[in-house]
């Protein structure tokens, strides 16, 4: 099993932040271990390596600086986070752009596509929005006339 | 000794409260077993083949009949005038839970395991003979039913219908109510006798859906499949037994024998590795988890309070329920996928705990 | 091409060409009377088991754009239109991306299904009646063609459409009245249903979003009536999805249907182990492109009834496709060639030739057609191919000042039904406003463009993503305008030999333009739409964008129109041999023992979506069939 591999816990860790879900709200979508493999076949081995690094800095105080410093305004690690976010939202990987690859490498497994079934059916969006994946997870007859859920901040 | 009417009438209304509880303690295993179980298509995303969609809807098709012997046992409650309880914690299952106040099965929280199935099987399982039944030495679901019906109609034979059937009929739950696959909601209402005929109909059903006890000698339950061929359902028994066997059965099928019909694939690798009776213990003091798992007990809760509403006198609430126990779906299979923090391999689960404050719907 | 004809041995009363919802119903009517009945399918079997049902489930979720057609296989071989092929028609040369070839000026943008179950297994499920109106569209206004038949006519077999489709909905709430139209004859409302008829189930609750739109009830809108404005009104739209089945008063009691007495309706869901799914609708918000449980309707269910029905009297034969039918000199149909090819995908096959005493068309509006042309069939009254209509539809979208719940349920359960008659309709075109639960799925692409333009270009992450999505989505809504088209000679399917599949069969060639009529309703609709957000205090955000393949103007405004996938009106019923290719049972002038049946019968298509029509018009005819072959076997 992969819990205690200190690089899988490091990308839930970074993909927590990033996402605004817990751990353990993103382990039971059953999807971390296919994305950590897609992660880790697009990514080079030193940005891999590079990018999980900013784990450790998440505990500080400020972690919105190290966010927006370390991951999303990064010339390297930047488009990877917005890849992992969308990732972890739509079950789509989203391919990074030409000149991020031209700069930090290409690779065969970096294309657009729904990851697997059960990956479209738990995108963080459908919980997000208040609502459920389109062909899944029914909510039953008439559901869908009774006022819909708030949202985490709005309640 | 003789026993008073306010005293017949009490021990009816202990017997159904109990029926419903029994009907109620069925759910949570059923829906455990069934959750964990991989869904089709999503194990292996390499493969397209389509595992486990049958037995899911198997145990799925069992526990929406299972919904509606509880409708079934509120109504016959409510037409003797009783008041059906769903969230008195001295009476809700907590598991392991000996079924029958120790007389059947205890039963556990498991996932999907073929021991687990043989435990659904022998849950439903048929008496041998009625007879102890009617004494009350039942130790069978069936066996226990069959004890209502005697008690019921000795009663009845006693005080006359009339002094039974008293209870206020717009508490009674119809199928524009509960519409729902798998069997039609009995009004228990019109005249005295009339209500005590719906009632023993109500209970038929019940028996016939669960072991086919009533029927001789056939898996047949009586209720027609939809479609233009209109073939007959088989009880649960027989459903738990096709899983077993890799096998449907064909309704003509004795109940003696194996099942006949067509082929039915089971991967039992193909299920979530839940610790067996998930508890508080498992995941104390990560309140990531425990948060997850709070979420599943007050859907559950909800669930409750919402069935004791609909079932006195507010019947709307049921329609409300239907999203609520989609919802408790989609906690319990979150839950299964989470690993559990002592690095075991093994996934936390539902504890079906019915939390009494704070969940209001 | 010089291939050997294998004659089959068996001769049937009737061959129906097309497995969709037209050929199911004549096929089950034909069953049920004893006949012996052929259908041949040129799509492959894949959906009649439940593994291949799921499998095309699966297609649907891995599929990046979730079109139409996208469960579905789409054989290189047996392709089927689709909406991701529709560019603008620019050049004098036709575009030819797609299926179709499109010589323009604008891009024909809808879509069917080449399948066994046809284009049902993707349709929403609307199930509208027409209005009396519809079938008097030049005596009344001076425009296209009356119908042979009234609605009057047709009213017994629109009931025996909604019980065989299974429509959920409320005779009270679907009257002209309670829908808040204003009919142009007050005689119009008069019997509107029959005395005692009701819809086999329930309505289907309306949807939140139906709430909020509910709140401009009454709102008075002036279009251009004579008699004064219209008051807005919400009303649940009648739709082919499971509900709770109705009950007779009392027990044993009985309904009343078409000129029979039947049982209470009984829901139909999945198939083989899944029976007892999709009993009713649970929400799954995927009817369009694929219902997982179905509990709406799709035309596998008709035809499962037929195949119970015919028994040894009926065979189906998939991946058969009918490539020439036969005239004998005294104009009659002597034979169907097909080809059957054993490899889906595989542009390798047999050629076969089936016999019967009557021909069944079957296909859809424009698959009749081609097969029709090749086979140089009805050519007297020149109108086989043209008259083709559609619903021109258009969106309009904005944000709401509150949550309103979208993406949960069927795509629409409501519409504003105002405007599907009145007085305007001498100079424009009426329309129905069709509210939309799926927020911008359709107009942009919702909520994955929501996800990327948030993550992307607002910089944001984590809760605050989180919440931003809730805010945002949980406000959309949207309109959808269908107007209603008229029909015109020169909006047109034909064939030309220098487009044909990989299996050699012609490929249809479309002439597609919208007239003024269809634009000043469409302009109408949004002005309408308009006030709508202004009452609601909608934030619009609708936008047209130039470069869109069904881009165009009236009175130097923009406007972008998509497909409303309803083919209608090529091979029109009438009562004239001159003006019409088939009479109003569905037999062709030309061949007496050739029916054209579904939606290419419809000679205007209004404002209804046109399935229950067609459905009604399939009972209809196949009635005529059991008359013919009962006269036939006489003499």
């Amino acid at each position: 099993m992969t819990q205690h591999d200190p690089d899988f816990e490091a990308f839930l860790t970074i993909s927590a932040v990033l996402t605004g879900y817990s751990v353990a709200e993103l382990q039971g979508t059953g999807c971390a271990p296919e994305y950590w493999t897609q992660f880790q076949q697009v990514l080079s081995e030193e940005v891999c390596v590079g990018f999980l690094s900013g784990a450790a800095q998440l505990t500080c105080q400020d972690r919105d600086e190290v966010v927006r410093d370390f991951f999303l305004s990064d010339p390297c690690h930047g488009p990877v986070a917005r890849a992992l976010i969308q990732l972890w939202y739509l079950g789509q990987w989203s391919p990074l752009p030409q000149d991020w690859t031209d700069m930090y490498g290409a690779s065969r497994f970096d294309t657009a596509r729904i990851l697997s079934s059960r990956a479209y059916k738990e995108g963080l969006v459908w919980d997000a929005i208040g609502a459920h994946p389109m062909g899944a997870k029914q909510q039953g007859f008439g559901a869908w006339a009774l006022e819909p859920p708030a949202g985490r901040a709005g309640t | 000794m003789t026993q008073d009417l306010a005293d017949a009438r009490a021990e009816l209304c202990a017997l159904l409260q109990k029926a419903l509880m029994l009907e109620l303690s069925t759910i949570p295993p059923y829906a455990t077993a069934l959750y964990s179980i991989l869904q089709e298509g999503q194990y292996n995303r390499s493969d397209p083949e389509l595992v486990n969609a049958e037995p899911i809807e198997v145990i799925r098709q069992v526990m929406v009949e299972e919904m509606l012997h509880m409708v079934l046992v509120a109504n016959v409650l409510n037409s003797i005038g009783g008041t059906p309880q769903m969230t008195n914690p001295s009476l809700l299952p907590t598991y392991p839970y000996d079924l029958l106040g120790g007389r059947g099965p205890t039963v556990y929280l498991r996932r999907f395991t073929p021991e687990q199935v043989k435990r659904f099987r022998q849950i439903e399982t048929a008496p041998e003979s009625p007879d102890p039944g009617r004494r009350g030495d039942y130790h069978t679901i069936g066996g226990f039913y069959i004890f209502i019906k005697t008690r019921l109609k000795d009663i009845c034979d006693s005080f006359g219908v009339e002094e039974i059937f008293i209870g206020e009929e717009d508490r009674q739950i119809t199928n524009d109510d509960y519409y729902g696959a798998g069997g039609q909601v009995i009004e228990v209402a019109g005249s005295a006798q009339e209500r005590y005929d719906a009632a023993i109909e109500a209970i038929d059903e019940i028996m016939e859906e669960g072991e086919g006890a009533c029927l001789g000698h056939r898996a047949g339950d009586k209720d027609p499949i939809p479609g233009p061929e209109g073939h007959e359902d088989v009880a649960h028994f027989f459903k738990f037994n096709e899983i077993l066997h890799s096998r449907y059965y064909h309704p003509d099928d004795p109940v003696e024998g194996p099942p006949t019909g067509k082929d039915l694939i089971v991967d039992w690798r193909a299920v979530a590795p839940m610790r067996d009776n998930p508890a508080r213990d498992h995941i104390v003091g990560h309140p990531d988890i425990e948060a997850m798992s709070q979420a599943f007990n007050v859907t559950w809760s909800k669930l409750l309070l919402g069935l004791e509403r609909a079932f006195n006198g507010e019947r709307a609430a049921l329609r409300q329920l239907v999203p609520v126990m989609y919802e408790l779906k989609s906690n319990a299979i979150r839950l299964m996928r989470t690993p559990l923090p002592d690095g075991s391999g093994e996934t936390a689960g539902p504890t079906w705990t019915f939390l009494s404050e704070g969940c209001e719907m | 091409m010089s291939k050997d004809v294998f004659e089959e041995d068996r001769f049937y009363d009737v061959i129906i060409v097309g497995a969709g919802i037209a050929g199911g119903i004549v096929a089950k009517e034909l069953a049920a009377a004893g006949q012996t009945v052929l259908i041949l399918e040129a799509g492959a079997d894949h959906g009649e088991t439940w593994q291949t049902y799921r499998s095309y489930l699966d297609q649907y979720y891995l599929s990046m754009a979730k079109t139409p057609n996208s469960p579905y296989p789409n054989l290189p071989t047996l392709p089927s239109p689709s909406v991701l092929d529709i560019t603008a028609v620019r050049s004098t040369q036709p575009d030819t991306n797609g299926y179709f070839v499109q010589k323009g000026p604008l891009p024909f943008s809808s879509n069917y299904l080449r399948a066994y179950g046809g284009t049902m297994l993707h349709w929403l499920g609307t199930s509208l009646r027409m209005m009396p109106a519809d079938f008097e569209m030049q005596t009344r206004f001076g425009k296209g063609v009356d119908w042979p038949i009234s609605y009057q006519d047709l009213r017994p077999y629109y009931e025996r459409a909604e019980w065989e489709i299974g429509v959920s909905a409320d005779v009270k709430e679907q009257t002209p009245e309670a829908l808040g139209i204003h009919l142009t004859q007050p005689e119009d409302h008069k019997a509107y249903f029959a005395d005692g008829y009701d819809y086999p189930m329930h309505p289907i609750p309306s949807s939140y979003v139906d709430g909020f739109f509910a709140k401009a009830d009454d709102m008075p809108i002036n279009i251009g009536n004579d008699d004064g404005p219209v008051h807005l009104k919400v009303s649940n739209t009648p739709q082919g999805r499971n509900s709770t089945p109705r009950r007779p008063k009392e027990k044993g009691g009985t309904f009343p249907v078409g000129d029979e007495v039947r049982d209470p309706f009984v829901p139909r869901g999945a198939t083989g182990a899944f029976a007892f799914m999709g009993q009713r609708c649970e929400g799954n918000s995927s009817c369009i492109p694929i219902c997982p449980i179905q509990a709406k309707y799709n035309a596998m269910k008709t035809l499962g009834d037929a195949i119970y029905l015919g028994q040894d009297r009926l065979r189906k034969v998939t991946q058969a496709v009918a490539s020439r039918v036969e005239v004998g000199e005294d104009g009659k149909i002597t034979g169907i060639v097909y080809k059957k090819y054993p490899f889906p995908g595989v542009a390798q096959f047999d050629l076969r030739r089936v016999r019967a005493r009557q021909y069944v068309l079957a296909g859809g509006a424009v698959e009749n057609v081609t097969l029709a042309l090749a086979s140089n069939l009805c050519r007297s009254s020149g109108e086989l191919g043209r008259n083709l209509m559609d619903h021109p539809y258009m969106m309009c979208w904005g944000a709401a000042p509150e949550p309103v719940g979208p993406f949960r349920g069927p795509g629409s359960t409501s519409s504003y039904a105002n405007f599907r008659d009145g007085d305007f309709r001498g100079r424009k075109g009426a329309f129905r406003l069709e509210i939309g639960n799926w927020g911008w799925n359709f107009a942009a692409g919702s909520p994955n463009s929501d996800v990327a333009r948030l993550v992307e270009q607002d910089n944001l992450y984590g809760t605050a993503l989180r919440d931003k999505l809730h805010h945002d989505v949980q406000r959309q809504v949207r309109l959808g305008v269908l107007v209603e088209q008229l029909p015109r000679a020169s909006n047109r399917v034909t064939i030309d030999p220098a487009y044909r599949t990989p299996m050699g069969d012609f490929r249809p060639v479309i002439a597609y333009d919208l007239d003024d009529y269809s634009r000043a309703g469409l302009a109408t609709a949004r002005d309408v739409c308009k006030q709508i957000f202004q009452r609601l205090g909608v934030k619009d955000h609708t936008a047209y964008d130039p470069n869109s393949a069904g881009y165009f103007t009236y009175n130097g405004k923009g406007y972008t129109f998509w497909g409303a996938g309803h083919l209608v009106g090529t091979h029109r019923m009438g009562t004239s041999r001159d003006t019409s290719v088939t009479n109003s049972v569905s037999q062709t002038w030309d061949h007496e023992n050739l029916w054209m049946v579904g939606c290419g019968s419809m000679p205007t298509i209004a404002t209804s979506n046109p399935t229950l029509t067609l459905a009604a018009l399939a009972f209809r005819a196949a009635d005529a069939i059991k008359l013919a072959l009962k006269e036939e076997a006489v003499a």
